[in-house]
């Protein structure tokens, strides 16, 4: 079977010459759920933003069989749906109906269709009724919800998640790993929560200054305490 | 990106700050004042100018690059030339339009223009080659009253913040903005994508005035009382004394001398 994606070494560093990822290979099948867990500034959430093309660094990053370059980037991007940690900088229309109806109207489908979409995916995240309500208003929980909803409403076949449940109260968490837990995409959610990554991911990527240092079953890692600690993640 | 200082070692860098502000404001007052359409003293400034960015090292190229800052100023005068005073001659375009065209208007309209770019480039010059906190202690010993120095420290501190709050928005619409293929055209209309940009710079707007709330509430239980902190002022060299009025004495002479010869 084909990879979804295929990362062959790939390296970034920021303009400011901060190196951020080393050599990263990286092949990921469909269906698969994966946790990328790693201490702060471990290089998780840039390694995430070469999914979508939002950086490129060397190397090579394909998805589904597209080369993540400049001809691509829109299309695979309508593939690869992205969840940004900060809800807020994701959600910036007056109401949730228009947020989640972005990426549907950017796309330039027809009115019903991106109708039938917005119901889908708003009712996917249980948020029906939330249609005309302004989501800067809305608690944590409902804002995250809404910000997982205005990805699927692009039909993505990836979904990556930076932080999920970072910020979130304890039913909320709970909440949204149930919701996670119903998605049928490719997951990659990069996070500090093992708890979530033990129930929701079969697949568990251990990353430390910008390396991936372990890559296996979760069942399996979360019990090497030594690999933990060294990772600062215990 | 935003930080203009570049470091350099040159006279320029080495003068005081406060010179260097002192300098900046009457070289600008001077600037601003001289009378419209005088043009040897408009050369005489840009010649002082000129002879400072080369001391200063900072690259004629990098100040002429940034002082296009000045591009609004100038907006902001063409009308002049079409509705400037008296005489107004008409112009025939095309034999069909009349356009009003004022002589006296064109002439002050390119002062202006040369006015606010050597301003922007004298200010370009000043923070080139002043470390940031450097011009905010100048500003403390020239008495620029501190409430004001508060706002203009916490502004350069939090416009990081709120460029990276940005730059963290756009990546998240640009993660959105997809492309599907045929048969559908992507991007969606001009109108509608302006409406969303003004949806984004309104939320921006919302959560900037939310964490000024927060970062006072900070303040405030740091024991800050709206009063700000003063700080004692240190005396200038024998060097940077001269330096201040001989470049000043400079600036006046040629700010004398346009008024002679201006209108």
């Amino acid at each position: 079977m084909e990879p979804l994606i295929k990362i062959q070494q790939l390296s970034f560093s920021y303009p400011d010459g901060k190196n951020a990822l080393t050599d990263i290979n990286l092949s990921v099948y469909p269906g698969e759920k994966i946790g990328i867990v790693g201490a702060n500034g471990a290089g998780k959430s840039t390694l995430l933003m070469h999914i979508n093309g939002i950086f490129t660094g060397e190397g090579s990053v394909i998805i589904d069989g597209m080369e993540c370059d400049r001809k691509h980037l829109e299309k695979i991007r309508a593939r690869v749906g992205v969840v940004f940690q900060n809800p807020d900088d994701q959600l910036f229309s007056i109401t949730v109906y228009d947020d989640v109806a972005y990426g549907p109207r950017y796309q330039g489908l027809p009115k019903e269709e991106i109708h039938s979409r917005v119901e889908k995916a708003l009712a996917a995240v249980q948020m029906e009724g939330y249609a005309d309500r302004n989501p800067y208003h809305l608690s944590g929980g409902e804002k995250k919800r809404i910000a997982i909803a205005t990805v699927l409403s692009m039909n993505p076949d990836i979904l990556v998640f930076d932080e999920p449940t970072a910020g979130l109260d304890p039913r909320a968490r709970r909440e949204l790993l149930e919701l996670l837990g119903r998605l049928p995409q490719t997951l990659l959610i990069a996070t500090h929560d093992l708890e979530l990554v033990d129930q929701l991911t079969t697949r568990m990527i251990v990353m430390n200054a910008g390396k991936i240092v372990a890559d296996g079953p979760g069942k399996e890692l979360l019990q090497d305490q030594q690999l933990l600690f060294n990772n600062g993640l215990i | 990106m935003l930080e203009q200082y570049r470091d350099r070692n040159s006279l320029i860098h080495t003068v005081h700050a406060r010179v260097k502000i002192i300098f900046t404001l009457v070289f600008i007052l001077a600037v601003n004042l001289t009378p419209a359409g005088t043009w040897t003293g408009f050369i005489l400034y840009f010649s002082i100018l000129i002879s400072i960015i080369m001391l200063s090292r900072l690259g004629i190229r990098y100040v002429l690059k940034r002082s296009l800052f000045a591009l609004p100023f100038i907006l902001s005068a063409i009308p002049l030339i079409f509705w400037g005073p008296e005489p107004v001659n008409h112009i025939w375009l095309l034999n069909r339009v009349q356009v009003p065209f004022s002589l006296v208007g064109l002439e002050r309209c390119i002062s202006i223009t040369l006015k606010a770019w050597l301003s922007v480039q004298a200010a370009i010059v000043l923070t080139g080659t002043t470390p940031f906190s450097s011009i905010i202690e100048g500003f403390r010993q020239i008495h620029v009253p501190l409430i004001l120095i508060s706002i203009i420290e916490l502004m350069w501190r939090y416009l990081f913040v709120i460029v990276d709050e940005v730059t963290r928005m756009m990546r998240a619409r640009t993660s959105r903005s997809t492309q599907i293929g045929k048969p559908y055209h992507s991007g969606g209309s001009v109108l509608w994508r302006a409406q969303v940009t003004g949806n984004m710079a309104g939320s921006l707007f919302l959560r900037s005035i939310e964490r000024s709330e927060r970062v006072y509430a900070a303040m405030l239980s740091r024991g800050y009382t709206g009063e700000p902190l003063s700080v004692s002022s240190t005396n200038l060299s024998k060097k940077d004394q001269w330096i201040t009025v001989f470049s000043c004495m400079m600036i006046l002479a040629v700010f004398i001398f346009s008024l002679f010869t201006g209108r």
